[in-house]
């Protein structure tokens, strides 16, 4: 719990400029260190240089797909990976291959997202529920 | 002396024989009935016969066969139902005879009777399944007369035509409907297979033999499954709960499946196959006919549809979220915000509702283009005045770029909706900004052009260009080429539908590096008001 203690860090990848914001706003008044990527290859060099504590990632990227920055992630960490995506759970099947923790429809309520956030990481139990569909 | 003649000429089993043998010599119906007649003259020694043929049950007899009389006065001679001899023959069926044609009151062609001086003669009706089908009238030149025993002879031999004329009926109808049904196998469309009740290939049409890969003389007797590829167990006897030809005949009714069929050369395409079971007489299953129906293009269809349902209801929510992500950020107890940063979220909340208005108000439009149902309110209005102003409006959405009206000095009159000219610049603009480089420029062109005269407008950018495999799609409705993946894929197929609705044609050059030009053309004139309207301002 000691190593919980200090300021958790999340990389926030959504290539959709207002919702990368909200994200970064959001996550920054719960208490993160916040790094932003608007595409996947940006991402995979934040991960890369970082180790951030959580992954909150949108699959629909340019650059790189989200699906590619999952299982280069996933070939060398268990770090926690949320999901965001604003597709129907059609692709459901292909993520669970990279074992996200969570996956969250758009649109979502910022409040839930921080609550999973924290639950992932440890920092507090979820009181609520989110459409938890892997992991 | 004569009737001696007769008897003693008489030669039953031999012209029997000969009947018999015109009979299963294959001969053509008429030529059979020729020689019925004929034998049917030597025994019964008349010089004229005449055997007609119910058309249609109720009309006129028409001739079959006559001999010792012009075929054209035969022709002239209309037999009714109900009147003459041949009338009476027909309504009850008794055989009749008579001494003298010539002045037999029942007869109605006393007249030609006179002519060809036609005196004894004996008739009877054809019958076939107790139906009268036809007359058959045998004549002497002179007044010796028929006998009872002539007249039993001559319903012999017009059994005998009535089994000659049924055979040929019978023939012709089984050719004929043989022939019908193979035209329509071979020219269906779908894949015919005739399979008999062990799954053994019997026959399959011309389209089954391009679906499959395999030729009918190849195919026949091998196990259906191998043909179809169906990939169940083999045949009918084979314990497979797969087989749709077993579950056919269990079911002992129509089975109807879809599967991917395997072609020869190991191809996949997804079929739709119906099973309709032929029974003998013993009702034991005969044949199993299988219709194949080739559902690529309808499931590439279903699949696109989901595709683009997919993909709209995506685009549709990122606005969403982002109106839902600042809503509830700004709902939210644990984030601080000045009242500047409180404004521009809800700004930003207020771009995300206009962006789904505008995505909304365009299925909308391509709907309305899909169904012909956009309501124009054309115009006479000055071109240059419109296109300039929709670029004064466009400017502050792309800052980053020059934007140049490369227009005439005087007016360009043109008929149209300008609201809908406003909508078609604004989706070519909003186009050429997203691809063009910071810094580049975009030209608006016009001018009056071709014979009979159009305006034209060209959008010209320096932008990143399309690829040429993308060009002949460009304008299809939810089209996305690799570099679009985000949108809709509806603004240049509403641009095409607006413009053509208008009169107008559109089209793009474009070449990957050297930047696009889209070109629309708008008439310059009502198309019902021709001539004087141009002229009329």
């Amino acid at each position: 719990m000691t190593k919980r203690e200090r300021q958790p860090h999340v990389l926030l990848i959504e290539d959709e400029e207002g919702l990368l914001e909200i994200l970064e706003i959001n996550f920054r008044s719960a208490g993160y260190r916040v790094t932003g990527a608007a595409d996947g290859l940006t991402a995979w060099r934040e991960f890369d240089a970082a180790h951030p504590d959580l992954l909150v990632l949108d699959l629909n990227l340019p650059q790189m797909s989200g699906f590619r920055l999952l299982e280069l992630v996933r070939s060398e960490s268990d770090v926690p990976i949320l999901i965001l995506t604003a597709y129907d759970f059609a692709e459901a099947e292909e993520v669970a291959r990279y074992r996200p923790d969570l996956y969250l429809k758009k649109p979502f309520d910022v409040e839930i997202l921080i609550r999973e956030a924290n639950r992932l990481i440890g920092r507090e139990p979820a009181s609520g529920r989110a459409n938890r569909r892997t992991g | 002396m004569a009737e001696q003649t007769v008897e003693q000429g008489r030669d039953l089993p031999h012209a029997f024989r000969r009947i018999g043998q015109a009979l299963v010599s294959g001969l053509d119906v008429k030529d059979v009935l020729g020689s019925i007649v004929d034998e049917a003259m030597i025994q019964l020694d008349a010089e004229v016969a005449l055997l007609r043929l119910l058309d249609r049950p109720g009309e006129h007899l028409e001739l079959e066969v006559s001999r010792g009389v012009p075929e054209e006065t035969v022709r002239q001679i209309r037999f009714r139902p109900g009147e003459g001899l041949a009338g009476r023959l027909v309504i009850d069926g008794r055989p009749l005879r008579g001494i003298n044609l010539q002045q037999d009151p029942r007869a109605d062609q006393r007249a030609l009777a006179r002519r060809f001086n036609w005196q004894a003669f004996a008739a009877v009706a054809i019958h076939l399944h107790q139906q009268p089908i036809g007359v058959w009238f045998m004549i002497r030149h002179r007044r010796e007369p028929f006998t009872e025993e002539d007249l039993l002879l001559l319903s012999t031999f017009a059994d005998y035509a009535s089994l000659a004329i049924e055979r040929g009926w019978l023939l012709h109808t089984i050719i004929r409907e043989k022939h019908e049904s193979e035209a329509v196998i071979q020219a269906s469309a779908n894949g015919i297979l005739v399979v008999d009740a062990y799954g053994r290939v019997v026959d399959m049409n011309p389209a089954l033999e391009r679906l499959t890969g395999w030729s009918q003389r190849q195919a026949r007797g091998l196990p259906c499954c191998d043909v179809v590829g169906c990939q169940a167990e083999r045949g009918i006897g084979a314990p497979s709960k797969l087989c749709p030809l077993q579950v056919a005949a269990r079911r002992g009714d129509r089975a109807f499946i879809e599967y991917q069929l395997q072609t020869r050369d190991g191809k996949s395409i997804p079929v739709e196959a119906s099973y309709g079971l032929v029974w003998d007489e013993d009702g034991e299953l005969f044949r199993i006919v299988i219709v194949f129906r080739d559902i690529s293009h309808q499931k590439e269809l279903n699949r696109l549809r989901a595709e683009i349902v997919a993909n709209v209801s995506h685009e549709l929510r990122t606005p969403l979220s982002l109106i839902k992500g600042y809503a509830t950020t700004l709902l939210s107890p644990d984030v601080k915000m000045d009242e500047a940063e409180t404004r521009r979220f809800l700004t930003n909340v207020s771009t995300a509702a206009d962006h789904l208005g505008r995505m909304i108000d365009d299925l909308l439009c391509a709907s309305r283009i899909e169904t012909q149902q956009l309501k124009l309110e054309s115009k006479r209005f000055d071109l240059c005045k419109e296109l300039r102003q929709v670029l004064s409006w466009f400017q502050p959405y792309a800052p980053d770029l020059q934007l140049v009206a490369d227009l005439p000095a005087h007016e360009l009159w043109v008929w149209a909706d300008p609201d809908r000219v406003h909508q078609v610049m604004m989706n070519l603009l909003t186009n050429a900004a997203k691809y063009s480089p910071v810094g580049s420029t975009i030209t608006v062109r016009s001018q009056i052009l071709g014979d009979p005269p159009a305006a034209v407008v060209h959008v010209i950018d320096e932008g990143s260009g399309i690829a040429a495999e993308y060009l002949p799609r460009i304008f299809d409705r939810f089209y996305l080429t690799d570099e679009s993946k985000k949108g809709i894929g509806l603004g240049l197929y509403i641009c095409r539908g607006l413009v053509e609705a208008m009169g107008g044609s559109i089209w793009v050059v474009s070449e990957v590096g050297e930047g696009s030009t889209f070109s629309f053309t708008l008439p310059v004139q009502a198309e019902s008001k021709a001539a004087v309207a141009g002229r009329s301002d």
